[in-house]
């Protein structure tokens, strides 16, 4: 079945015999298109822009669902039904309206947590890409800076949970990471419900004061 | 429940809410609640861009190779329905039914990847397979046939590979080593039919590994080879001008 042929035809073929060709050779939608663009190219189907999306968000999003998990080939299938329910959701994203990568990496918190805690896709509390609006695009949209900012996101957003009471963190953490309820934190920390949503509450009132504070926001 | 008790019940939920951490009787009740009250909306909203944030604390963690793979490869079967073509990404329009389209190198970074992708898709057995929760059901392999071209000459260390999926009506071509195209070339695929003249079938320039993958939009059936010589750009030409030399036989 495969073998390389011998000389297949002569140089005498007449020119246009018998077809017309139509087409032209292809640009890429290069490393530095902005998330924007790339929403804006995902909803067309374009491949090109979901393989750039992975290379910029792939190893995030795995890291993601692999602390959640805590197991790889778990935390694979998690990224995977992530990154293929964008795909396939791709043409109702409104890019002046949302960021991709907060949907992506929510879907991939709560498509773990729900393996986690053995809950069905029915049961799951998922956003359509439309609505998203948390960590608007503050990443620039050219190349260099994509990298750079992203790590300056990181550190703000590490920095902002570091500065929480002991206390206040583990709240959020449990639910976010451990997909606990707050009424299995109470449980677990030993404390009373109310004192659960407050800590949690606060933690959340904090993280957005400070965050905004770092301009990763803009709206009030 | 006084409303205003009901307000304040619901108001102390918010931050479990966000977090998806209420039983789901009080998220209903929250969320019921919403609608009607601007202050709680905008505290909702509010809270969530901070859940919203912290999964960028979170440290990166390379994954294994084969998930961007997995993933492409999902997608391509999962082939949602065509819309408006992107600017930059023009499909090629030959006649009709031949269909072609480029897979450019910023999504197929590797040859070898490029050809596991179609292998995932097809069950081929190239590695894991696709992931259980997305993969479409993965035709038996008698639907999938595989083909080599050789290069020669100019073109000894180019290679490709071409995968005709008969149930899906596509091939895929994926090629690797393609020396650099001179200013104003580009390479072009041909089909050689049994019979006939050769068929210009997609135009391409490979990237800067000299690696690109072809999808065409058709079967190989009738064709006996397939071949690439270098033609003027950017729409090559119409019949070859060249003896090719990177050629494969199918069957």
């Amino acid at each position: 079945m495969i073998g390389a042929a011998s000389p297949v035809w002569q140089l005498t073929a007449p020119p246009g015999a018998g077809f017309r060709i139509e087409h032209a050779v292809l640009t890429r939608l290069g490393p530095g298109a902005g998330d924007t663009e790339l929403g804006r190219a995902l909803a067309t189907a374009d491949i090109d822009a979901l393989a750039l999306l992975y290379d910029r968000y792939g190893a995030l999003a795995y890291g993601i669902a692999l602390r959640i998990l805590g197991d790889p080939r778990l935390a694979e299938d998690i990224v995977q039904e992530a990154f293929i329910k964008l795909w396939n959701n791709a043409s109702t994203f409104d890019a002046s309206r949302g960021s991709l990568r907060t949907w992506l990496m929510a879907s991939v918190r709560n498509r773990a947590i729900d393996q986690l805690r053995g809950r069905g896709a029915h049961e799951r509390r998922e956003v359509g890409l439309d609505v998203v609006d948390a960590l608007p695009s503050t990443v620039p949209e050219s190349d260099p800076w994509v990298a750079v900012s992203a790590a300056m996101e990181r550190d703000a957003v590490r920095e902002a949970v570091a500065r929480l009471p002991v206390d206040q963190k583990q709240a959020i953490e449990l639910a976010f990471y451990g997909g606990y309820t707050y009424r299995e934190i109470a449980e677990i920390s030993r404390v009373p419900l109310s004192t659960v949503k407050g800590r949690i509450r606060l933690a959340l009132e904090k993280l957005h004061s400070y965050l905004e504070g770092k301009g990763l926001w803009n709206e009030p | 429940m006084s409303p205003e008790r009901e307000h304040e019940e619901i108001e102390s939920l918010l931050g479990a809410f966000v977090l998806g951490a209420t039983e789901a009787e009080e998220e209903e009740m929250v969320r019921a609640h919403l609608p009607g009250c601007a202050s709680c909306t905008a505290t909702v909203r509010r809270l969530e861009r901070a859940v919203g944030a912290i999964p960028f604390a979170v440290e990166a963690v390379t994954p294994p190779r084969r998930l961007r793979e997995q993933i492409l490869a999902a997608a391509a079967a999962s082939r949602p329905p065509a819309r408006a073509m992107p600017q930059r990404t023009r499909v090629l329009r030959l006649p009709t039914p031949r269909l072609a389209r480029i897979w450019t190198g910023a999504g197929v970074r590797s040859a070898v990847a490029a050809a596991a992708i179609i292998a995932f898709a097809l069950g081929l057995g190239l590695g894991a397979g696709i992931g259980r929760s997305v993969s479409p059901p993965p035709p038996s392999s008698a639907a999938v046939a595989e083909y080599a071209l050789h290069g020669s000459g100019t073109m000894a260390v180019a290679q490709g590979h071409a995968f005709e999926l008969k149930q899906q009506g596509l091939t895929l071509v994926e090629f690797s080593g393609m020396p650099a195209l001179e200013a104003g070339k580009v390479y072009e695929l041909w089909l050689i039919p049994q019979q006939g003249d050769p068929v210009p079938a997609a135009v391409f320039k490979p990237d800067a590994e000299g690696s690109r993958v072809v999808v065409l939009a058709r079967n190989l059936r009738g064709v006996k080879a397939l071949a690439v010589t270098a033609e003027a750009g950017p729409n090559g030409a119409t019949a070859p001008t060249e003896q090719p030399q990177l050629v494969g036989t199918v069957g």
